[in-house]
């Protein structure tokens, strides 16, 4: 859903005020399913409790890695001419285009993407760990505040992220946590727990 | 036949075929691999790219946000 525009070649060329409306529209409802998501459930991931944001940037991050590294085996322009006579689409505009898209939607995962893209990395989909996802219940929730870490930013045995954003001495948060519908989580300093 | 799967239509004489297309749940991962196939491989993948049904995944998304919103963990309507 977030990488779309850049596999739509109606977002090179002029796109109309509605296409461009209706993307925001589901992005905006996407990420209010994450937030219900992450209300509900917690994600363990390699015996970690983990932010379904990291699972969700890793994948994001990876998928667009893949697209790049398809499109670069691939001659461009791709597709070529379409029926309106608009020439294809160049590989230059392509990266650029999921760069800006990954820019706006999480510049914090930039670094990872890099990496990702420059290792080739081939599978669109998840290739991490076998991802469990549990309830959200009072068990779950008091296991976690026993324990140090408390809900993971970031894995530690697989990061995405360059800022360390689980600090060591930080104190799980049992209440607060970052929502993807907030204004604050837009942000790309995230909240510590 | 499932998104994604390669083939061709063949007939014995002139014919004009009429069809449907649809999005499944249960396919989509496929359906998303085969657009992001398509849109590399353009006009040698296939004889019509169908972009304007992208608005369909966007309110397949909104119907899926939507629904979960409205139920909880076990799947029971948050209201009555």
């Amino acid at each position: 859903m977030i990488l779309s525009p850049a596999f739509d070649r109606r977002f090179y060329f002029n796109p109309s005020q509605h296409l461009l409306d209706e993307v925001a529209y589901a992005i905006r409802q996407f990420r209010c399913l994450l937030h219900v998501f992450s209300l509900r459930y917690v994600t363990v991931l390699e015996g970690e409790a983990v932010a379904a944001s990291y699972i969700l940037e890793r994948i994001l991050a990876e998928f667009a890695a893949a697209s790049v590294v398809l499109a670069k085996s691939v001659g461009d322009p791709f597709g070529g001419p379409d029926g309106h006579g608009e020439v294809g689409i160049s590989f230059g505009k392509f990266s650029s285009k999921i760069r800006r898209i990954l820019e706006n939607f999480c510049p914090d995962v930039i670094p990872f993407f890099s990496t990702r893209a420059k290792d080739g990395h081939r599978d669109f989909f998840w290739t991490g760990e076998r991802i469990e996802i549990f309830p959200r219940s009072e068990d779950i929730m008091a296991v976690l505040q026993v324990t140090r870490a408390g809900e993971l930013m970031d894995l530690p045995k697989h990061p995405i992220y360059v800022v360390d954003v689980d600090e060591a001495d930080s104190i799980p948060a049992p209440a607060k946590r970052v929502h993807f519908c907030d204004g604050m989580a837009g942000d790309s300093k995230r909240s510590k727990r | 036949m499932p998104p994604g799967v390669l083939h061709w239509v063949l007939t014995t004489s002139n014919a004009i075929c009429v069809g449907r297309h649809f999005y499944s749940s249960s396919t989509i991962r496929a359906s998303i691999v085969a657009i992001v196939r398509g849109f590399f491989l353009g006009g040698s993948f296939t004889n019509e790219d169908h972009v304007e049904t992208r608005t369909l995944l966007y309110q397949l998304l909104v119907f899926w946000s939507s629904r979960m919103d409205q139920r909880d963990v076990d799947g029971k309507l948050n209201y009555q």
